[in-house]
Formats: structure tokens, C-alpha cells, sequence
């Protein structure tokens, strides 16, 4: 119930730092509510799936590491890097139908990256490292089991999944053309700005005197 | 199409002097109104600076009503008023805080002037947060807030995206580039690209609401290049300053010069692209008449903002683009194209006075906000030559 609560009350913060990314997806994806329904579901398994991976290496080995805020910021910044390529790709490169939906579902022989965009936006978007995720994160460092810490996370999820429920109304959008140019033109913006982010990351706090 | 093919395809508006020199009256004892503002300015340099901007803009709107041509004097009036503008704003703030750079302390303190840029970003965290998400003052400091709200709403009831051709302060750098003189470059660009500052402005809108930070202002606005900047004190920072002026350089600079267009403010500005929605409530557009137009795409070629094209002809008016900036009117030999008054007919209200209705609002704009740093910057350059600084 506590993990709820903490999800829960910071819900918004989490729909505001992943709708920046899932909103252009969806609207450069095109499709209907039930394609965004299911863009937003696959986007959620994948923050999910790396919740329960922070909830298995809270409770392991790696609380003292994570807790320095160098390695912290490195790690954020890799997520970061390879979530913008992600993100540029689908946002730039025209003509690439095999990030969007219903394409993938028909092509099965599809690289496994393109298959799982859905998942992986949401699996990088997911690892924040906000404030309260890191509150979560210690709070499961201190579960007496594996089992207790993943299920900290998974509830943690929970909680701040819940606003996610209206996003799918992104799909409620016209799949024309210019909707879903501006859509894929929006991802490659938000690419550049997390590739932004990763260098601030990744080179760290360099001050000019 | 150059300007002296225009000028010649162009039949005038086959008014005489005399009925040119009353219409344009009205606008005179306007902007003597504006920009004296009830008083005689005092002093050689007061009065030639005053003197000087009100004989340069009423030259202009007197050509614009008697030649008929409407892009050529709004260009040179708006390329004069960017230009201005960096005179006068850039040497305010060294007069006021010593440096063009923008501190913390600034930022604390509220100093920062508001910039219209930035409204599309403030909406959302106002709405949900009741918080303006700019270092700047709501009311009484130059620039406030609440003065450049009501600017643009009085804008873009009035004249909508015309606010890109007439009154934004930074669009006329990007217009001055365009027309140096030289052939056409880059003339294909593909039409996806057209879509950019729509991503821009999604991606800056949703970043803005999440970080509560005007995200283009921090990371990607081009004119800090020649307005104020943060501080280089960090990577963050030097990195922030980089990006910026290589952002200017390509699209205020170098691909206006290349293509003829006005690349920043067509493809770049999510303020341009936000701005393109208050063209469905204002009472002008521009209409393209099927039965005259003969398909030479001179207009297509002209047009600085990507706004006219087969889907535009096809419905008989210009895009949702336009920045109601003149050149498609003034290009069109067979007056095929025209400024129109919504709600009426094309044939009730004549091409012409349809324009002179449009050109009243539009260029009192431009004369209120670029009158007064017109004649700042010319008194600033009147004491540069005769103290030899401008501060």
C-alpha cells in the first residue's frame, strides 16, 4: 500500500516525463484509441520490466553504487543516449514504416528493436531516476526479501500508472499525414533533447571559471 | 521574381496623390500619437530621432497604399525594426544590468524581459500550476508579462500569423538574409520538413509542462544570438551557447540566404507554427481566384513561409502558414490573388480595399512596437557619433 500511495502521488510526474515521448509515438504511429490502448499497454510493460530489474538490483548489490551520484548520473545518461537514438530514428528516417504498429504486427521477421519500440521507450522513459523513484528505490533496498523488494516496484508502478489510462485519447487524433508527420518530426525533437541530456550526463558538472 | 519585375507587372493601385495622401493621413496622426506620446520630445537628438522614425514608417505605409505593392516597404520597415531591435535591447540591458548575459541573480530577481516565443510553453503550467514559468515580472518592468500577453491577443485577433510579418521583432533577420541579392540555392525543400516547427512546438510544449521550464528558451531558441543569453559558467551552459548559435547561423543566416526564404520563421519557430492557429480567428485571409490564376507557381516560388503549393491553390486560399506578409499579392500578375475580409464575398469588397482594411491593423502594429526602438536605435547611434558609445 505504501509503494501505491508513493506511485500514486507522483503520478503526474511520471505522466508528465513520459507523455513527452509516447504522446509523438502515438500521434506519429497513427492508428485509433485501441492502437493507442495498446501503444500505451506495451509502454507500460516496458517501464514495468525495468521497475522490477531496479527492484531485483535494489535489494542485490547495488544500492551503494547507485547512491553515488556520479554513477547515477552515467547510468541515466546511457539510458538516456539510447533512448534519443531510439527516438531519432523513428523520427527522422522517412518512409520507415516498421516502428509503427500495425507493421510490426504483420512482419514478424522484423529486428527485434523495431518489434519492441513500444517496450523500449518505455523501459528507458522509466528509468528516471526522479527523486521519487529513488525514494522508492531505497525503501526496496530495505525489503527483507528479492521477492519483497520486486513487489515494492511492481506496486510503486501501480501507482503511477494510473493517469496513463488517458493517453490513449491521443488516438482520438486524425491519422492524417500532417498529424503524423508532426507526430514523428515531435519524437525526433524529443530524441535530440534526450541526446542533450546525455551529454549534460555523461560529461558530468564541468564548470568555466 | 525580382523586385523590379514585380514593379513591373504591378499596375499600381490606380489611386491618385491626393486620395493616397488622405488615406494615409489617419495612420500619421496615429503614430504621432504612438510614439510621442503626448508630448514634443525635448532635444536636438529626441527630436531628429522622433522626426526620423515618423517620416521613415509614414513613407512607407504612404508607398504601400499609393503603389499598391504591399511586401517591399513591410520588408524593409520590418527588417529595419529587427535590426532596431538589437540596438535598443541590447544596449538597455547594458545600461540596466552591464551585460547582455542573463545571471541567476536576473533570474531570481524577476529581471528577465517576456518574449512571445514563450507563450506557447506558459499555457499548460499556468493552467495546472498557476505558475508563469519565466523569470520574468507579470506587470510593471519592461517587457512584462501581462504587456505581451495583451499585445498578442490584440495581435492575433486582429491580424493572426500577420503578427510573423509585422510585428515580431526577431522575424525580420531572417527576412533581411533572405533578400540579399544573389540566384536561388537550395530551391527544393522537401515538403516534410514543413512539419518541423510543429514537432518543435509538441515536443517544447510536453517538455515544458514536464521539467516547468520553457524548454525552447533554454536549449534551442536561435536569437539568443543577438537578445540576451544565460551566462557561460558551466559545460551546461557553453554547451547551451553552441547549439544556439549554430541554430542562428543555419536558419537566420545561411539558409535564408540560400533558399530565398525565410527558413527560420517557415521551418524552426513553434511560436510561427502555434501562432498559424489564430489565422482560423482573425477576420483576414488571402483567397487565390481559380478562374485568373494560370497555374505559373510564381507565388509557390515566393512565398517565405512555405504557405502556398497545389493543396492552397486547389482550395482557393493560402495555408493555414501564411503569414499574411504581401509577396503572393504583389508577385501575382494576373491579380489572381488577394487579401480578403472573411465573411464576405470576393467580389463585394474590392481587392483593394480589402488590403487597405488588412494594412490599417497590421501596420499600426508594426509602427507601435517597432516605432519606439526604431527611434531608440536611432538615438543610441546619435550618441555613438557623437560620444562614441552607445550605452
Amino acid at each position: 500500500m505504501k509503494a501505491f500511495l508513493l506511485g500514486l502521488g507522483n503520478s503526474g510526474v511520471c505522466l508528465a516525463y513520459c507523455a513527452p515521448v509516447l504522446i509523438p509515438y502515438m500521434a506519429g504511429s497513427g492508428g485509433g484509441v485501441g492502437t493507442g490502448c495498446l501503444v500505451t499497454l506495451r509502454f507500460l510493460c516496458g517501464r514495468l520490466a525495468g521497475y522490477c530489474l531496479f527492484g531485483l538490483l535494489a535489494w542485490l548489490v547495488w544500492r551503494p553504487l547507485l547512491a553515488a551520484t556520479g554513477a547515477r548520473e552515467l547510468l541515466s545518461g546511457y539510458c538516456s543516449l539510447v533512448l534519443a537514438l531510439l527516438l531519432i530514428r523513428f523520427g527522422f528516417t522517412r518512409g520507415d514504416q516498421s516502428c509503427s504498429i500495425p507493421a510490426m504486427l504483420k512482419r514478424r521477421d522484423a529486428p527485434l528493436i523495431r518489434r519492441y519500440v513500444p517496450e523500449l521507450l518505455g523501459a528507458l522513459t522509466g528509468v528516471s531516476l526522479c527523486p521519487p523513484f529513488l525514494l522508492a528505490f531505497n525503501e526496496a533496498a530495505a525489503a527483507e526479501t528479492v521477492f519483497g523488494s520486486v513487489l515494492f516496484f511492481i506496486c510503486f508502478f501501480a501507482g503511477t500508472a494510473v493517469l496513463f489510462m488517458f493517453l490513449p485519447l491521443v488516438g482520438l487524433l486524425p491519422a492524417r499525414e500532417p498529424v503524423q508527420l508532426t507526430g514523428r518530426l515531435a519524437c525526433g525533437v524529443m530524441g535530440l533533447y534526450y541526446l542533450y541530456t546525455a551529454v549534460l550526463l555523461v560529461a558530468g558538472g564541468i564548470t568555466i571559471k | 521574381m525580382n523586385h523590379d519585375t514585380v514593379a513591373r507587372n504591378h499596375k499600381g493601385s490606380g489611386r491618385s496623390l491626393a486620395a493616397s495622401l488622405l488615406l494615409a493621413l489617419p495612420m500619421l496622426l496615429l503614430s504621432i500619437l504612438l510614439l510621442s506620446r503626448g508630448q514634443i520630445p525635448a532635444g536636438n537628438a529626441q527630436l531628429f530621432a522622433f522626426s526620423a522614425t515618423l517620416l521613415f514608417l509614414n513613407a512607407a505605409f504612404f508607398m504601400m497604399i499609393h503603389t499598391g505593392l504591399t511586401d517591399r516597404y513591410r520588408a524593409l520597415v520590418f527588417v529595419m525594426f529587427a535590426l532596431a531591435f538589437i540596438i535598443s535591447f541590447t544596449t538597455n540591458l547594458i545600461e540596466t544590468r552591464g551585460s547582455v548575459a542573463l545571471s541567476e541573480a536576473d533570474m531570481l530577481a524577476g529581471d528577465t524581459p517576456f518574449c512571445h516565443i514563450v507563450i506557447p510553453m506558459v499555457l499548460i503550467p499556468a493552467a495546472l500550476t498557476k505558475t508563469i514559468i519565466f523569470p520574468g515580472s507579470i506587470t510593471g518592468a519592461h517587457a512584462s508579462v501581462s504587456a505581451m500577453f495583451v499585445l498578442w491577443i490584440g495581435a492575433s485577433l486582429a491580424i493572426g500569423r500577420g503578427f510573423c510579418s509585422w510585428v515580431c521583432f526577431f522575424g525580420g533577420l531572417d527576412e533581411g538574409f533572405s533578400r540579399i541579392p544573389g540566384r536561388t540555392i537550395v530551391k527544393n525543400i522537401p515538403a516534410f520538413w514543413k512539419y518541423l516547427p510543429w514537432g518543435i512546438l509538441v515536443a517544447v510544449v510536453l517538455t515544458s509542462a514536464a521539467t516547468l521550464s520553457p524548454t525552447y528558451c533554454s536549449w534551442l531558441c536561435p536569437f539568443k544570438a543577438t537578445t540576451e543569453h544565460v551566462q557561460i559558467t558551466s559545460f551546461k551552459t557553453l554547451l547551451q551557447t553552441v547549439i544556439f548559435m549554430a541554430i542562428f547561423l543555419a536558419f537566420v543566416v545561411v539558409l535564408p540566404y540560400l533558399t530565398k526564404k525565410r527558413t527560420q520563421c517557415g521551418l524552426f519557430c513553434p511560436f510561427g507554427a502555434f501562432q498559424s492557429l489564430t489565422n482560423r480567428i482573425n477576420p483576414f485571409d488571402i483567397r487565390i481566384d481559380g478562374a485568373k490564376c494560370v497555374q505559373c507557381g510564381k507565388c509557390e516560388a515566393a512565398c517565405p513561409t512555405f504557405s502556398l503549393g497545389d493543396e492552397a491553390l486547389a482550395a482557393g486560399k493560402s495555408g493555414l502558414t501564411c503569414c499574411r506578409c504581401g509577396k503572393c499579392v504583389d508577385v501575382c500578375h494576373k491579380g489572381a490573388i488577394s487579401f480578403h475580409v472573411k465573411g464576405t464575398r470576393v467580389a463585394s469588397v474590392s481587392r483593394e480595399t480589402a488590403r487597405i482594411l488588412f494594412l490599417y491593423p497590421a501596420f499600426l502594429f508594426m509602427a507601435a512596437i517597432g516605432g519606439s526602438m526604431i527611434r531608440d536605435a536611432i538615438l543610441r547611434l546619435w550618441q555613438l557619433v557623437t560620444t562614441g558609445s552607445m550605452v
